[in-house]
């Protein structure tokens, strides 16, 4: 078990792309911390960096204390489990989970019996004679999990290990891991581009951008309190609405949209406003005039997309964006609500979208940092 | 059916285009199997008319025959010391060069240049390189004060002389099949042995030589049957001398059959030939399948 720390760490490849840049982060003993980002935001390398498969361009990584910069991936004692598992494919499931305690010139009789508690604890007792080929993906996410653990290591580092199992095995594994965390409360790193992972498997998140660190905290607060446009469009499912505004005299205006927000100095602001913070309005509630596009119907919850006067904010986030339909005035913007199920308005109908004072995000329009 | 019909219909075309590649089959392949089949029963020279059949007295005669004994023995240990020494070269060759440095182009060009040489200029090449009196490899063994060798001249040397000058000229295509192969060993896994703790030496043995066995297979069975049927540069270099030193198997079919006239005995020195080539051929992708992990 072990701290992890980046101090000032930037990765510049070839070509002049810097990978990661001015990264600090420290990762507390026994922490399980998600680096989340879209794709190309550094967070593979930053956890490359870790396991030494990539060696930073100035800074310092160091696991309890010690720089380890100058060590190759053997001597630093970390596991990783990578996003294809990268099982050994010509070794059956026993070699492949000892195959790093044989390198490690552990005895026989320990090999067996580690290996032989990994196999029990991930359900692969059956599967010892197999090769990597004849298991289902599950399985053999199972025995590149399972190979980390026999190790003992330091840290594990888990770069997007569940993405490429369905959606149903995902669930389970993602309940899986954080018992597994929870039971033998080692260091872990876990790279991820996925909204629900981010927020329930990690003590803490760190949300990466462009090489870059954003922001840093337990999930919640980072859901609730994002310090950037970024972080705020990032982070949460269906993104956050955000919407331009005049902030005058204590008052927001976005569109036909005014708000009262205390403490925010005059000037263009953006506006963000969660999909489930938008409900049907009740009387004598600051609100927005909203035309009903699409509707959808998940069960537990409806998503409504549609339109109301006013101009989005853009902001890459990297994430795939919806397109805006064909002939939409300028002076309309899309945006996405999430309802209780028995709500359920026709496409076409036009509503009053009630919005709480005290939910509204206020970002500086120029800069992108959160005002309050 | 009439010829029209015959003549339109999708069959006819269909041989007519393939009719080159069957006829020159036919009369280069399918014929010479057969006909030296027939052969290795008869006594003959290829005039004489009407050659008489002689059963299995060629095949007979062969377990008694010295001379193919000794090719035999040259042929095994050509073959012996050829297949591991360019397919364990070229694995070695191969994995200098699949690495990203200054130049590597080059190296992989020069490295695969003797392939598409002439086995005729190779041999004046070596001819000239190994000569007694004025070889490059004279003049820098008497520098260490060895030598000089005979090389193709000396009994002793001549046979060991075609081995280092066959695999110098088959290493290149070895070494392109390898850094083919090479480029299939991911780089993932690679890097997970690397975090498992495997050094170099590791790294090689459990890792990349496992996913290489396929093509390590191949190049061991084409190497082998390569060997086993050497003929051109024993018949340019030493004419199976001096004193018989590189006699192997198709050199003494050869003389037997182009040079003595003795067609049937060379016959069936070419069928137990066959046979022998088939037979390890079997076993070896035989074993292949028990130790070789093939990843579809």
């Amino acid at each position: 078990m072990a701290e992890v720390r980046f101090e000032n760490v930037r990765k510049v490849f070839p070509g002049e792309t810097v990978a990661v840049d001015e990264f600090t982060l420290t990762i507390q003993d026994g922490e399980f911390m998600i680096l989340v980002g879209p794709s190309g935001c550094g967070k593979t390398t930053a956890l490359r960096l870790v396991a030494g498969l990539e060696k930073p361009t100035s800074g310092e990584i160091a696991i309890d204390g010690r720089v380890i910069n100058d060590l190759t991936p053997r001597d630093r004692d970390i596991a990783m489990v990578f996003q294809n598992y990268a099982l050994y494919p010509h070794m059956t499931v026993y070699r492949n989970l000892a195959f790093g305690l044989k390198q490690r010139k552990v005895p026989k009789d320990q090999i067996d019996r580690r290996v032989s508690e990994a196999s029990t604890m991930l359900g692969l007792d059956d599967l010892l004679k197999r090769r990597p080929a004849q298991l289902s993906g599950g399985q053999r996410q199972r025995v590149a999990m399972g190979r980390a653990l026999v190790r003992e290591p330091k840290a594990f580092l888990l770069d997007e290990p569940l993405s490429n199992l369905d959606a149903k095995l995902r669930v389970q594994m993602r309940a899986e891991l954080k018992q597994l965390h929870h039971r033998l409360g080692i260091t872990t790193i876990y790279v991820t581009h996925d909204q629900v992972e981010a927020m329930t498997l990690g003590d803490r998140i760190a949300v990466m951008s462009a090489g870059r660190l954003q922001q840093v905290g337990a999930p919640q607060d980072v859901y609730d309190h994002p310090v950037n446009m970024f972080v705020a469009a990032f982070i949460g499912s269906p993104a956050m609405n955000l919407l331009r505004g005049t902030a005058r005299d204590g008052r927001i205006t976005a569109g036909d949209l005014t708000v009262p927000v205390a403490g925010v100095p005059d000037g263009e602001v953006v506006l963000g406003l969660r999909p489930e913070g938008l409900r049907p309005s009740s009387d004598g509630q600051p609100s927005l005039e909203f035309e009903v596009q699409v509707v959808e119907p998940l069960g537990d919850e409806v998503i409504v997309h549609g339109t109301v006067s006013g101009q989005l904010a853009e902001i890459e986030t990297g994430e795939e964006k919806a397109e805006i339909p064909a002939g939409l005035p300028g002076s309309r913007a899309v945006i996405t609500a999430r309802f209780d199920p028995q709500v359920r308005p026709a496409p076409g109908t036009r509503m009053a979208l009630g919005v709480v004072p005290e939910r509204v995000h206020v970002f500086d329009a120029r800069t992108g940092t959160a005002i309050r | 059916m009439g010829v029209r019909r015959a003549l339109r219909s999708d069959h006819a075309v269909g041989w007519a285009l393939a009719f080159p590649a069957v006829f020159l089959i036919t009369v280069f392949g399918l014929v010479p199997i057969v006909w030296s089949f027939v052969l290795s029963f008869q006594k003959t020279n290829l005039i004489a008319p009407n050659p008489p059949f002689v059963g299995l007295a060629n095949y007979r005669a062969l377990a008694k025959d010295p001379v193919f004994r000794l090719s035999v023995v040259h042929s095994l240990i050509y073959t012996a010391l050829f297949v591991p020494l360019s397919v364990g070269g070229a694995l070695a060759l191969a994995m200098a060069l699949n690495r990203k440095i200054h130049g590597i182009r080059l190296y992989r060009t020069a490295v695969f240049v003797p392939v598409v040489a002439s086995t005729i200029a190779t041999a004046i090449m070596f001819l000239v390189l190994f000569d007694k009196n004025f070889g490059l490899a004279n003049w820098a063994l008497e520098k260490v004060g060895l030598g000089p060798f005979g090389f193709f001249e000396s009994v002793d040397g001549a046979l060991y002389s075609i081995v280092a000058m066959t695999v110098w000229g088959w290493l290149g295509f070895d070494v392109i099949i390898y850094l083919a192969a090479l480029q299939g060993v991911p780089q993932e896994l690679i890097e997970a042995a690397a975090i498992d703790g495997a050094g170099r030496w590791s790294l090689f043995r459990n890792v990349t030589l496992p996913l290489l066995g396929p093509a390590t297979l191949f190049l061991v069975v084409w190497s082998t049957i390569n060997a086993l049927q050497l003929f051109d540069e024993v018949y340019f270099l030493t004419r199976g001398g001096p004193l018989r030193a590189t006699y192997v198997v198709v050199y003494y079919l050869f003389d037997l059959a182009f040079q003595r006239g003795i067609a049937g005995y060379a016959a069936a020195i070419a069928y137990v030939l066959f046979l022998a080539i088939l037979a390890l051929t079997i076993v070896q992708l035989w074993v292949g399948k028990k130790v070789v992990y093939y990843s579809s």
